[in-house]
């Protein structure tokens, strides 16, 4: 049992290790990352300004740019991941290794967060210098809690589709392509997500980054009235989304990964 | 002209062969929707009043249409040489790189105006769109947008041939910085006056609004205002030769220099 643990951490440590370190060694990557997350805040910002609405949209905004990478890391660097490993060649020798699938995951999250830090904040920064964005740090540790929830989740449902995805070939792919952009609408990342109706509300509370966001718009923007829930009850959810995603991804990952090995489609590339 | 079709035909394979056809025309017309879905809500919720939906709605899906091409060529190159590993073979054929990167993303091109087209029938009923086509600035437009577009994604590609490390979130930082100069969301006028007039010289800038007006058969604000139609079609078409002119130059200058380097089928696997 403890060797096993042992080497759940050290699997964990080292695809952790690649993910953060590796990702540093470009300068472009992190460069082109944070301008595009700039110019989408920007665009935005003009948006709100142009229609007239608060200057408190900016401070909205901004925080919608801090969390935009976080979920495009989920997407394109945990929940496809195990496809590219595949088209790549490495998931076969991942899987004869004794290192155990939902450690490499795991690690994944932990690394990926890590290292879209770095980005998000460097947006948040260029947002608040460059837009003259003001936010309460009253409620800072309150907020960094809230903000670790959130990531629980959000890598949560990462996971659980990266099992899906390792089942499929470039339909995978295409998936993540087309629900990226109305995910990322959908869970309010630039306008309060309440103003979505109890419909689509419904449907978008269960993108953690929706709740996610509204609870931080609340303890950091102090003009912000237009919340979903109270910031309390926002957290519960996701932790009780984050503990569902766990397992849901514990059980997908096992069984998809027993499909996947009896229909052939491990080492089956460019499909 | 043959090099040119059996690209366009390669491009349609990538485009729709990992599905059946039915999902993939699903696909098709769901797919630009999340270009426009935010403009419908912001615009929907908070600008009912300004009466600029329709101008950012056209100016999102057209903006939508060159951001395909764009895309697909730079993209491309990484897809070829990494993932398919086939780079090598297409140097090796008859057709030159650059007909073989136009021929694909003149397909991306087809489908996403096919995707637009399908979206604006309901658009136009439901959102009380203004639609009196102009058929023949708008056709001559879509072949200039094009061009403008390839010309854009000939030069990003040549800059991804001679890079191996590169990542494509180049390609979206600097279509992401061209989206916010050149209005296809909002009037240019909410800029400080430099970007506002920048805006203007944005390449993309001209094509976007011919094509708002070819569409609605109206100015919808002021911004580009003082040139007729035919003045800006005019200088979508200048842009359109300039450019991919200049794409052409600089993509068969990285093909070479490519071959020489041993980029062509070198694989790093980040």
């Amino acid at each position: 049992m403890k060797k096993q643990f042992l080497l759940f951490l050290r699997t964990l440590n080292a695809r952790a290790y690649v993910r953060i370190f590796g990702q540093m060694r470009e300068a472009t990557w992190v460069v082109a990352s944070v301008l595009g997350g700039f110019f989408t805040m920007a665009t935005y910002i003009y948006l709100y300004r142009t229609l007239g609405t608060g200057s408190e949209f900016s401070g909205l905004v901004v925080l919608g740019g801090f969390m935009t990478p976080f979920f495009l890391n989920v997407l394109w660097g945990v929940a496809t991941q195990l496809y590219w490993e595949k088209e790549m060649g490495n998931l076969e020798l991942m899987l004869v290794s004794p290192a155990p699938l939902s450690a490499f995951l795991v690690g994944l999250s932990v690394g990926g967060a890590m290292h879209t830090m770095l980005r998000s904040l460097a947006v948040l920064f260029f947002g608040i210098a460059v837009f003259k964005v003001e936010f309460t740090v009253l409620h800072l540790p309150l907020a960094l809690l809230v903000f670790l929830v959130t990531l629980f989740s959000m890598y949560g449902l990462g996971i659980v589709f990266s099992s899906l995805f390792l089942y499929h070939g470039r339909d995978a792919w295409r998936t993540a392509d087309l629900v990226m952009e109305p995910t990322n609408v959908l869970s309010g990342s630039y306008f309060p997500a309440r103003f979505l109706g109890v419909g689509l509300l419904g449907i978008a509370a269960l993108i953690p980054t929706t709740l996610g966001l509204d609870a931080l718009r609340q303890l950091l923007v102090p003009s912000f009235t237009a919340k979903v829930l109270d910031w309390r009850w926002e957290s519960l959810i996701l932790i009780g989304l984050g503990l569902v995603f766990a397992f849901i991804a514990s059980w997908a990952l096992r069984s998809v990964e027993y499909k996947a090995r009896r229909d052939a489609r491990l080492t089956l590339r460019w499909q | 002209m043959k090099g040119f079709l059996a690209s366009m035909y390669v491009g349609l394979q990538i485009e729709s062969n990992w599905t059946k056809k039915w999902v993939w025309l699903l696909y098709l017309a769901a797919y630009p929707i999340g270009s426009f879905l935010a403009v419908i809500i912001l615009y929907g919720v908070f600008g009912q009043k300004t009466g600029l939906l329709p101008y950012a709605l056209y100016g999102t899906i057209f903006y939508y249409s060159l951001s395909m091409v764009f895309f697909d060529m730079a993209f491309s190159v990484h897809d070829d040489r990494e993932h398919y590993q086939t780079l090598k073979y297409i140097f090796l054929s008859s057709t030159s790189y650059r007909t073989y990167l136009c021929g694909r993303a003149a397909t991306r091109y087809l489908i996403a105006l096919a995707g637009i087209a399908i979206n604006l029938c309901w658009l136009v009923p439901v959102l009380h769109l203004p639609f009196h086509p102009n058929w023949a600035y708008l056709i001559a437009g879509a072949v200039l947008g094009y061009l403008v577009a390839a010309g854009l994604g000939l030069a990003m590609a040549s800059v991804f041939l001679l890079t191996i490390k590169l990542d494509v979130d180049v390609v979206d930082a600097l279509f992401g910085g061209m989206f916010v100069l050149s209005g296809a969301l909002f009037p240019p006028t909410a800029f400080p006056a430099v970007f506002a007039r920048i805006a203007e010289l944005v390449p993309m800038s001209p094509f976007i609004e011919l094509m708002r007006r070819a569409v609605s058969g109206q100015i919808l604000t002021s911004f580009l205002s003082d040139l007729s139609t035919f003045q800006l079609l005019n200088r979508v078409a200048l842009s359109a030769a300039v450019l991919f002119a200049l794409g052409s130059v600089l993509v068969a200058f990285g093909s070479r220099k490519a071959q020489q380097k041993g980029y062509i089928d070198v694989t790093t696997a980040f």
